[in-house]
């Protein structure tokens, strides 16, 4: 059997030495050699879960060679969780090449993962609990969340008249657009606020990323280049030059997956600049367009949404805007930055297993409440929506804000 | 199978116990020390002593093969999985279950990775550090190095991490515990690795799980020395580095010497190339590096000119160009002291991930003639001559390692790298080598037949301690009893 999509990362799949540094944090020691505190925890929320080897990177790279070799069958019942119980979160590639810019060792796990995903739903395999209906609902009125396309501009404000043509647009997200209206409407009042010129597509479509994410490239029910193309095609009407998101998964997507990862598959290069929202106050706060003025007394950490911090990189900006606002104070969590613990919203584990999506944000939550903060910040309306569903779930007194909206009280 | 499944369901309960194909594969790796595993019938994650007993009951009623795996790691994924059996994944039994520090021993159950250990000593015993491997990455764990026999960061000053070990807990084939050592007596604490007549610990040191499934572990603790650094010698050749090496680690002061030829470096940092990279002029040809650990500046200040002194006195004899101190940078230092260290990842960009080590005990003085020997015959397979060299109990022994990098992806080098595994073995074996970890494809068959009567005695006590033959069949040599019977 061949396998179109796979064999693209067929030299990662037999890159991996199968050390298990991808089972657990790496945070280098002091120079005193004192590790940190979120150093050797546990990193991999699948392995974490479910122990079997298979579940972390090392033993599904293992696995993605034995399905090569012809050796397993990709449309193994067995395969379906092992494939998808697994929120991408990257931390597995993170740690297995910490020293790859030196040593050029490439082992793209997470390529590796979607792509066997693919090839099980190619397969008529995958795509557990609601994974294939918000694919066919995608298909339909461009959103996984079963709501009406008309109804996706309903959190604009009234009275807001914005203008056909502006040089940022301002990408909002089926997330935001549905599920976080208010952190939509925050960033729409930042925007005003800080004078930026901006607009929305009045034909906006899921930027594709759960798509991407859960192996639904080309189906019989939706098409991840078409949502694509389309999104590129309605923002170029715009005439914008940079295309503003808020969701982290948006950001990631507009900024890699349609220029790189998956630009044969998509075909919607663009030459947009992609910035997201945190990236774009941090500039703003250095031009001083942006001046926060009202004090916020508060103690509060920030999580490191793994699209925009592993995936993309950005861990400085959100810091730097949280830090200029009057009154914060800031403390990170012992898993940070490159190390921090997933959510478990991402790569289809919500809709996929969406209890375990809960068990996995509930270890975040309670990482958060040992350093007595009152609210955990983040910059992604998915982690914000599930790390609720997880304070909601055990009662716990954090509050969860997006830095946006931080910034927005503070304005 | 399916009876057996449901067996040991009942044993290690449903979600502990798994005998599907994805599942099974993700165990195996064709690397390190065996190249030609295959997966596994059954994996089952026992927690307690008593599920071990159940586990190796039933295996024994059932005469299925059981292979007992507590981190598997070496530089990689190291336990070779065999056809048809039980692989027994003990990563949830992972208490730490006594730190003496008086004593200065820890107990251990199989999961407690080498990261584990040392954070556990830093936050609570940092005056004390944990034996862990150095080649192996953090989690590797403490009971598999020392059941091994590895080479751990104090191997130069205290020998292979096995002599470390103060006594055992362990779960004979036929289901009954027997603990090895002073803590055999239930009154007695686990300080002392005799117990009255002979050592029965070193039995189950180096079985390679042919013997049982150790269950607990003392070993010993060592002191962190306040003071830290590394030196390196280079040399133009093994030659002229092996004699000066040997009169610094006759000092008795050194807590890990290793070293390798060039390659070693290039070949983490390069992709595969034929002929090998030319040495670029930063590195030495060879080289050894000293790990030193004092209590005060002065005392380490001491260690190195005794150490710059025997250079000296070495290079009016060899010659400065042909031996000398090789100067390394901060973050080589910071790198080498580093401990737990991580490693071996790097190699896999070289030829796309395959590696088999291949791994020999011999007489320091001896060491640098089994380096070049390796190298030549590396060259001659088109093998990246990469060449690791140790010192382990201050060099009445060293270990030889060739890394054999090749590509995964090619049947054509997984037969070169067994042809040069077995050529090596023989010449090895002719100038007086032992293997480190003997594989079942060459090393074993070649070498414990030789043996002077210490083969016969070994499949003697295998017959005794496990009738039916169903730990590990086919380590050292050993069969399952029925194919064993003379």
């Amino acid at each position: 059997m061949t396998y179109s999509y796979l064999e693209k990362y067929r030299g990662d799949a037999y890159n991996c030495l199968h050390c298990r540094l991808c089972t657990f944090t790496w945070a280098w020691p002091n120079e005193k050699g004192v590790w940190p505190k979120g150093s050797f925890q546990p990193t991999c929320p699948s392995g974490e879960k479910f122990k079997f080897e298979a579940h972390f990177g090392g033993g599904k790279s293992w696995l993605a060679r034995a399905i090569l070799e012809g050796k397993v069958d990709i449309k193994d019942p067995a395969l379906v969780d092992i494939l998808f119980a697994c929120p991408t979160c990257g931390s597995c590639q993170q740690q297995c090449t910490l020293e790859e810019p030196e040593v050029g060792y490439n082992h793209r796990i997470m390529s590796l993962i979607e792509a066997l995903r693919a090839e099980a739903v190619k397969a008529g395999s995958g795509l557990p609990g609601k994974q294939k209906a918000f694919g066919v609902h995608i298909g339909k009125e461009h959103n996984p969340y079963m709501e009406m396309h008309k109804d996706r501009l309903s959190w604009l404000p009234a009275d807001l008249k914005l203008p056909e043509k502006a040089d940022n647009l301002y990408f909002v997200g089926c997330t935001s657009a549905y599920r976080q209206k208010e952190l939509a409407r925050a960033t729409v009042d930042v925007f005003r606020k800080a004078n930026v010129d901006f607009t929305v597509l009045n034909d906006e479509w899921c930027c594709s990323s759960p798509l991407l994410r859960t192996g639904q490239w080309e189906t019989g029910w939706v098409s991840a280049r078409d949502v694509a193309q389309h999104n590129v095609a309605e923002a170029s009407k715009t005439g914008a030059s940079t295309v503003v998101t808020t969701c982290s998964g948006c950001y990631r997507t507009w900024k890699k997956d349609y220029t790189e990862e998956y630009k044969d598959l998509l075909n919607a290069n663009h030459n947009f600049k992609i910035l997201h929202t945190t990236e774009l106050l941090e500039q703003r706060l250095k031009s001083g367009e942006l001046q926060p003025k009202n004090n916020i007394a508060m103690r509060v950490t920030y999580h490191d949404p793994c699209h925009l911090g592993r995936h993309m990189g950005i861990y400085d900006a959100p810091r730097n805007v949280i830090k200029a606002i009057p009154g914060i104070e800031f403390v990170e969590m012992p898993r940070t930055r490159e190390n921090a613990w997933c959510c478990g919203s991402g790569g289809g584990v919500k809709s996929g297993y969406p209890e375990w999506a809960l068990e996995v944000s509930v270890e975040r939550i309670k990482e958060a409440e040992q350093l007595d903060v009152e609210a955990i910040l983040s910059a992604c309306p998915f982690c914000e929506r599930n790390l609720t569903d997880a304070i909601n779930r055990v009662g716990s007194k954090l509050k969860v804000l997006d830095v946006v909206e931080l910034v927005n009280k503070a304005l | 199978m399916e009876e057996i499944v449901k067996a040991l369901q009942q044993i290690v309960g449903a979600e502990n116990v798994s005998n599907a194909k994805p599942i099974l594969e993700a165990y195996v790796t064709r690397a390190i020390m065996d190249i030609s595993s295959k997966a596994p019938a059954i994996v089952a994650r026992p927690k307690s002593v008593e599920e071990i007993q159940a586990v190796l009951k039933l295996a024994n009623e059932k005469r299925i093969p059981v292979v007992p795996h507590s981190g598997g790691l070496s530089g990689g994924e190291a336990t070779p999985t065999l056809e048809g059996s039980i692989l027994l994944d003990l990563r949830r039994m992972n208490k730490i279950i006594e730190v003496n520090t008086d004593a200065r021993y820890i107990i251990v159950e199989p999961g407690v990775t080498s990261a584990q250990a040392w954070k556990h000593m830093q936050e609570n015993h940092p005056e004390y550090r944990p034996g862990v491997p150095d080649g192996a990455p953090p989690s590797a764990t403490i009971m598999g190095d020392h059941l091994d026999r590895g080479f751990h960061f104090l191997s130069t000053k205290y020998g292979p991490a096995a002599d470390a070990v103060l006594g055992l807990e362990v779960v004979l084939p036929t289901g009954e515990v027997v603990r090895t050592g002073a803590g055999a007596l239930p009154t007695a604490k686990w300080f002392y690795k005799w117990m009255f007549g002979p050592d029965l610990t070193g039995l189950f040191l180096g079985a390679q799980g042919t013997l049982g499934v150790v269950t607990k572990m003392a070993v010993k603790i060592y002191p962190m020395p306040k003071f830290r650094d590394v030196m390196a010698f280079g040399a133009s050749n093994w030659k002229y580095l092996i004699e000066p090496c040997l009169e610094v680690l006759k000092t008795e002061s050194v807590d890990l010497a290793q070293g390798g030829n060039y390659h070693l470096a290039t070949t983490r940092r390069a992709l595969y190339v034929w002929p090998p990279v030319p040495k670029p002029k930063f590195l030495p040809t060879v080289w050894m590096n000293f790990e030193l650990g004092a209590d005060s500046k002065e005392e380490l200040a001491v260690m190195k000119a005794k150490i710059s002194e025997i250079l000296k006195r070495n290079q009016a004899k060899y010659g400065a160009d042909n031996v000398f101190e090789w100067k390394l940078d901060i973050k080589n230092v910071i790198a080498r002291l580093t401990k737990p260290n991580r490693i071996s990842v790097p190699y896999a960009g070289h030829k796309g991930g395959g590696l088999l080590f291949i791994t020999w005990y011999m007489p320091w003085q001896d060491s640098g003639k089994f380096c070049e020997t390796a190298e030549k015959l590396m060259e001659k397979y088109k093998v990246s001559p990469v060449v690791w060299l140790a010192a382990v109990d201050h060099g009445r022994q060293a270990l030889v390692m060739p890394i054999a990098l090749f590509d995964p992806k090619s049947p054509e080098e997984f037969r070169t790298v067994e042809a040069l595994d077995r050529e090596m073995t023989e010449q090895f074996l002719e100038m007086g080598g032992i293997p480190y970890r003997p594989n079942l494809a060459v090393h074993a068959p070649l070498t414990m037949p030789k043996s002077i009567g210490y083969y016969d005695l070994l499949k003697t006590i295998k017959r005794a301690v496990d009738p039916n033959g169903i730990m590990h069949p086919g380590r050292l040599g050993l069969l399952a009893a029925e194919e064993a019977k003379p």
